[in-house]
């Protein structure tokens, strides 16, 4: 069975720029991949190329085996852009219904829940929603439609923090249904907390895709060791941080054991570990980068 | 330069270009077909009509057309500042309440000068580019042989419709949001204006209507005729005063909001909201709506003056003998009349037809097609919706404006068949095919401008329709212009083959143009 969403040497350039180079990714059902990176890296114009909105240079992006664009591949992908602008005329309610037949769904029962569970007034024009209601209109929009593949551009952007938690059930329960979700974020905890795997991508080019877990072992545990006289000069993949009062903080990258054998022969008071943040990772790939 | 001044000035700049640039070349074809008809011997004929009814209606009042300024005055003016006003009022509501749609004004307020000081400097440019084309304009005339004094009268006419214009749509913009209500309000307000002026200028009975319209104190002021020079003191007070009045209102209400609030709340409706096609018209209804009364107010006045036009034609052969010498000798029987006028209708169709398919692109560049095209439609069938639409709006307002302009005729006390009038304005809709498959090349290839595109485009080979037999232009210029190929029917045959290349070449580019918009990048 193919992927949900399949990025193949993904290119595209606008006259001389190089947006998107090479990017190649697979998001399957039931899967939640987060996609990194900062401000002009790229994100956008990828998920746009997912959509079919941009044509590729180079590569191929399909949904279900559909080329992205197809009618087959519209029909089994939602989607919420970081900056909804729909029309001022309509009320929230309208616009939702229109999006919905456009997409050929109909699941009244559900919609409404999602009204009430993001707590929309949808009777309100668009033009009198504030950023985050319009949002709001979006993500229900998209969630209604139960589609196999949703593809969310920052899309909690003016979303409250009550909402932001609406927001991740919402997520959590598609995976659980089997939709598979690609996350575009610059909010490091909604990725950390919602997705098992993250893509990062800097100046158009993948710099990685993993499993949250392994890029956390790729950049290590940081443990605060108390004891008299601590040395771990030889140890293998360990390296020390920092000193602290009656001990020393250190960073173990890869393989646990020999840190813990070093333990073994000198006298230790205390311990405790710290798995490094997305956000160390992230400044890890991408240096001292505002996110 | 300030810099709220610096950015509006960047704002205002490319329309003010184009604007300025029009009235010029109007006014430099003015001087040209005026020396082009024998100046003012040439012209001599045509004195005693001038104050015709009939005449003063259509042109608007002037005793006599001794100089190119006079003639400038008399055939150019009506439309060189109501094209003024409407420039004024669209661009003060594009730099005042579009701002403030956008949240743009917010960050200029922010950023240091109060609010106050915001739309005063917003006055500031609005003000100067009145001033730019006043005084360009009169440097032309003063550069082209005409006196000193009436130039500059008529210069300041020019700046009194701007500045008038954009007094009504500042006004606008702190009473309605957002800026295509407050648009909506300022045009109608303009129209209806110039409307009371030709009602004003169509009958002594009603010449004391002439004060309740600025185009009748412009004309009162008597460029290049009789100069009255405080006559131009309404003309450029009341401006100042409503511009005031603007000020004041502003004070009164919150950044982003109108005095007068719509009721943002109603409950959900599925009116046209089933499929892409009916949306389609959904979207446009409340433009068509707008369009529609202008065009029901001028399909009336023109049946209406059809009658006097006639009556005219049938007791002074001078009038025959000025319409034979402008090339529209139809124009003395009824139907001849209203072919031509038919004709005129062409152009504003054209317009009409334009806006209703290039809102695709205002669409797609405000990012409103994203979310229909990523999961929902194909992007042909929005298409397919937009031009199946266009058709039948065109078609509709068509005959209601001939069924319109029968009635007036028949108000008027003259009579003409229904029929005549019906094919005499369903053969303007030959243009159509070609406007409409130019439209949608050019949302494919150049969806940032594109309206703007067609309307300078249209406007330009319209003038060569208009003006080129008079000035004997030559015959390929000519046939550049869509409109040179509608004749005057049913007085005349239609140009089945001139009319078959034109509907060629429009579902040919069309067909390119939707080929490509399907393929490309969406903005």
């Amino acid at each position: 069975m193919p992927s949900v969403l399949s990025l193949q040497g993904l290119t595209k350039t606008f006259d001389t720029t190089v947006a998107v180079s090479d990017v190649s990714l697979e998001v399957d059902a039931g899967q939640v991949v987060g996609f990194l990176g900062p401000n002009g890296a790229g994100k956008t114009t990828t998920l746009r190329l997912a959509l079919g909105l941009l044509r590729p240079t180079a590569g191929t992006a399909t949904v279900l085996g559909h080329d992205a664009g197809s009618d087959a591949a519209r029909a089994a992908t939602a989607y919420v852009p970081g900056d909804v602008t729909m029309w001022p005329q309509l009320t929230g309610e309208e616009t939702i219904n229109f999006l919905l037949t456009l997409h050929g769904t109909k699941n009244d029962a559900y919609r409404d829940e999602l009204i009430e569970r993001f707590e929309l007034n949808p009777r309100k024009r668009l033009r009198a929603y504030s950023k985050g209601n319009r949002q709001k209109v979006a993500l229900v929009a998209a969630f209604a439609t139960q589609a196999p593949l949703l593809l969310l551009d920052e899309p909690t952007s003016g979303l409250d923090p009550l909402m932001d938690l609406v927001f991740r059930q919402c997520v959590a329960e598609a995976a659980a249904r089997g939709q598979a979700v690609f996350l575009s974020s610059h909010i490091l905890s909604e990725v950390d907390q919602l997705c098992s795997d993250v893509a990062m991508i800097r100046g158009g080019r993948l710099v990685s895709v993993a499993k949250i877990s392994e890029l956390r072992a790729r950049i290590g545990t940081e443990f605060d060791v108390f004891g008299p006289s601590l040395r771990f000069d030889d140890v293998a993949g360990v390296s020390l941080v920092s000193s602290l009062s009656g001990g020393v903080r250190v960073k173990v990258a890869g393989d646990l054991g020999p840190f813990f054998a070093s333990l073994g022969g000198q006298e230790v008071t205390g311990l405790t570990s710290r798995e490094s943040s997305l956000e160390e990772i992230f400044l890890a790939h991408y240096g001292e980068t505002t996110v | 330069m300030r810099s709220p001044l610096r950015l509006q000035w960047r704002v205002a700049r490319t329309t003010t270009l184009v604007m300025t640039s029009v009235v010029l070349l109007v006014v430099e074809i003015g001087l040209r077909a005026y020396n082009a008809s024998g100046g003012a011997r040439g012209m001599a004929p045509i004195a005693p009509l001038l104050l015709n009814p009939a005449v003063a209606a259509l042109e608007g009042r002037i005793s006599s057309l001794t100089t190119a300024g006079a003639f400038i005055v008399w055939k150019m003016a009506t439309f060189i500042l109501l094209g003024c006003a409407s420039w004024g009022a669209l661009t003060a509501t594009r730099l005042t309440r579009l701002s403030e749609d956008e949240g743009s004004w917010d960050q200029l307020v922010l950023g240091g000068p109060s609010r106050g000081r915001v739309l005063l400097d917003t006055i500031v440019v609005l003000a100067q580019t009145g001033l730019l084309v006043g005084g360009l304009v009169w440097a032309l005339l003063v550069a082209s042989g005409e006196a000193v004094a009436p130039s500059a009268m008529f210069a300041l006419d020019i700046i009194a419709a701007l500045w008038m214009g954009v007094a009504i749509g500042l006004v606008s913009a702190q009473v309605v949001a957002p800026r295509r209500s407050a648009s909506q309000v300022a045009m109608s307000t303009v129209m209806i204006f110039s409307l009371i002026r030709i009602v004003a200028d169509g009958a002594t009975s009603t010449e004391w209507w002439r004060a309740f319209t600025f185009f009748g104190w412009i004309e009162d002021a008597g460029a290049f005729d009789r100069p009255h020079w405080l006559a131009l003191l309404p003309s450029l007070g009341v401006p100042v005063l409503l511009v005031g009045a603007a000020y004041l209102l502003q004070r009164r209400r919150d950044v982003g909001r109108a005095l007068w609030h719509h009721n943002d709340e109603h409950r959900a409706s599925t009116l046209l909201l089933r499929t892409s096609w009916t949306f389609a018209l959904r979207e446009r209804r409340t433009n068509w709506q707008v369009w529609m009364a202008g065009f029901v107010i001028l399909s009336f006045t023109i049946g209406y003056l059809t009658h006097a036009l006639i009556v005219l034609a049938h007791t002074d052969r001078r009038f025959v003998a000025l319409l034979n010498h402008w090339g529209l000798h139809a124009m003395v029987r009824g139907v001849g009349f209203i072919t031509q006028a038919s004709v005129d209708f062409s152009f504003t169709f054209a317009i009409f037809a334009a806006a209703w398919v290039t809102q695709i692109a205002t669409d797609e560049l405000r990012g409103r097609l994203d979310m229909p095209f990523a999961m929902g439609i194909r992007r042909a069938v929005w298409l397919a919706g937009v031009l199946a639409t266009v058709v039948v709006a065109v078609v509709v307002t068509d005959v209601i404006c001939a069924l319109i302009m029968w009635l007036g005729i028949v108000v008027s006390g003259s009579s003409l068949a229904l029929s005549m009038v019906l094919q005499s304005m369903l053969s303007v809709l030959g243009v159509m095919p070609f406007v409409i498959g130019l439209s949608v090349a050019l949302i494919a290839f150049l969806p940032r401008g594109s309206f703007a595109t067609l309307t300078a485009g249209l406007s330009c080979v319209f003038i060569v329709t208009a003006l080129g037999p008079v000035l004997h232009w030559p015959a390929w210029l000519l046939a550049l212009s869509p409109f040179h190929y509608l004749r005057a029917v049913p007085l005349q045959s239609p140009d089945w083959v001139g009319l078959a290349w034109l509907t060629m070449i429009g579902v040919l580019g069309g067909a390119v143009g939707a080929v490509h918009f399907c393929r490309r990048d969406l903005a």
